[in-house]
């Protein structure tokens, strides 16, 4: 984008940000801006593309309301239609100072994971024209990387856990969790990259698709029939009324759990991160600065092991639970 | 905390789409080539490791076959030298022995010999002494006296005389 466009785009800024600061002193309570909050706000998600000092209001807004869909290029073609403005960092409609029903804009996480989709299927069709290239001969390059790491989901994570054709089947499905979760964190950890692992949105959608692969599965492996009879727990069946709500809370907690602990793995190490870069600016101590880089630089470390980590966690918790799934059925068709 | 905490419906709708389109591309486009590389290059390892595990099985079963046919020939060689040996040293016993009575015989033939010679010479000088002694009786008696009668005498004198 042009230096005239960024100018631009950061005067817009500049004076939506007067606007709410006017907003607030009007309004009945000044809001306090704590650092804090300032730090969990970049955390957080935002209607505008960011990437480090780059800022760009580039990204569309949709907008579902009132049983119509409402799209414009981007926000501030939305603030000049005048039917919707934003408030305090919220789209509210400009007649009511209600939200829309739906949010559906693409927001900077999802630009993010356009990001990762990109790469993610430049980095795969190398591999593949690679792989149909190189036939019997040993891999090179991506290729290489891209093929021990789908190995290693295959043995080391989907074999050991889920039995039979299952495991054939949803190995696509487990190698490219593993692979969008682990670019989605290894992204997050570029200077000035946002990590859309560390929104519970984008968590909460691949628990959400973890949920549907482990029902599905399980109905699909062991029956339907099999699957309610597995709502008992193997209890006998006079425990039903206790039995049939802890099962069907159990299913919803395993992605749930999911969807947190991927989401606070992330977002904790950023903020450590943030909350020590903030000291700087605290004590604003010249000296300072050599124990916190240090330290940042550690933690810094440590959130690249935590990215892999938690793509593995998460990818092998999965194929846990649909191994568990699958293989109580198979249990009950024992009994 | 207004970002952070809230669960944005349409954050997880679009994180549902991206993903799903990302596994469908993957899953459709790239994985399968990967995959098949893969596994034949897997089934080619798997063989040749198979064929290398025969070969060594085949090999080994040689390599017993080959020591227990070097065994036996040790076996054999060692035999044969053995019965080789034996037979020398009774070759050369038999040798020794055989030398052994040769020179025995040898040395009791030449005993027998040197006996005769002996009295052959001890009767010739019997004989001579006789004569010389007849003679010698004739020449310094000069007594005529019958021959035979005193050739009968010397040969009583010679015969008192000790044998040897």
């Amino acid at each position: 984008m042009s230096a005239t466009e960024n100018t631009e785009s950061l005067e817009n800024e500049l004076n939506s940000e007067v606007e709410t600061t006017t907003h607030e002193t009007e309004g009945t309570a000044p809001k306090e801006v704590s650092p804090v909050t300032q730090i969990l706000n970049d955390l957080g998600d935002h209607e505008e593309f960011s990437f480090g000092p780059l800022h760009a209001d580039i990204l569309p807004v949709i907008l579902y309301d009132e049983g119509q869909f409402h799209f414009y290029s981007n926000r501030s073609s939305m603030e000049a239609s005048g039917e919707y403005v934003t408030e305090h960092h919220h789209i509210v409609n400009s007649s009511s100072h209600e939200a829309p029903d739906m949010n559906l804009s693409i927001t900077n996480m999802v630009a993010f994971q356009w990001m990762a989709m990109i790469l993610l299927v430049i980095l795969f069709f190398t591999a593949s024209k690679k792989a149909k290239k190189s036939g019997d001969k040993a891999p090179s390059g991506v290729h290489n990387f891209l093929e021990s790491i789908v190995v290693f989901i295959r043995d080391d994570v989907v074999e050991p856990n889920i039995a039979g054709k299952a495991s054939v089947r949803l190995l696509p499905y487990f190698i490219v969790l593993f692979m969008f979760i682990l670019v989605l964190n290894l992204i997050g950890l570029l200077p000035g990259g946002h990590t859309a692992t560390g929104t519970i949105g984008v968590t909460a959608a691949l628990a959400i698709t973890a949920f549907f692969v482990i029902n599905y599965t399980a109905i699909k492996e062991s029956g339907i029939k099999a699957w309610f009879h597995h709502l008992l727990g193997g209890a006998p069946i006079l425990l039903a009324p206790l039995m049939i709500p802890i099962e069907i809370a159990s299913m919803f907690i395993k992605p749930f759990a999911l969807t947190i602990r991927l989401f606070a793995n992330m977002v904790a190490g950023h903020t450590v991160l943030f909350s020590l870069m903030g000291l700087l600016f605290l004590f604003q101590e010249i000296f300072l600065a050599v124990p916190i880089i240090g330290f940042a630089t550690f933690i810094n470390l440590l959130e690249l092991l935590v990215a892999f980590l938690q793509a593995y966690i998460f990818t092998m918790l999965t194929a846990i639970f649909v191994g568990l799934a699958i293989g109580e059925h198979s249990n009950e068709h024992a009994h | 905390m207004q970002d952070i905490m809230n669960v944005n419906p349409g954050l997880i709708i679009w994180s549902i789409i991206n993903f799903c389109i990302l596994l469908f591309i993957l899953s459709k486009f790239a994985l399968p080539a990967m995959k098949k590389s893969l596994q034949s290059r897997e089934e080619g390892i798997k063989n040749a490791i198979d064929e290398a595990n025969a070969l060594n099985e085949k090999a080994q079963i040689l390599l017993i076959e080959s020591q227990g046919k070097l065994d036996n020939a040790q076996k054999e060689v060692s035999q044969i030298l053995t019965t080789a040996k034996n037979l020398a040293e009774q070759n050369i016993q038999k040798a020794n022995e055989e030398a052994e009575k040769n020179k025995n015989q040898k040395i009791e033939e030449a005993k027998r010999e040197i006996e005769r010679s002996k009295n052959d010479a001890i009767s010739e000088l019997r004989n001579e002494v006789a004569d010389l002694v007849v003679t010698a009786t004739e020449k310094i008696l000069e007594v005529k006296l019958d021959k035979e009668s005193h050739l009968k005498l010397a040969k009583d004198q010679i015969e008192k005389l000790p044998k040897n």
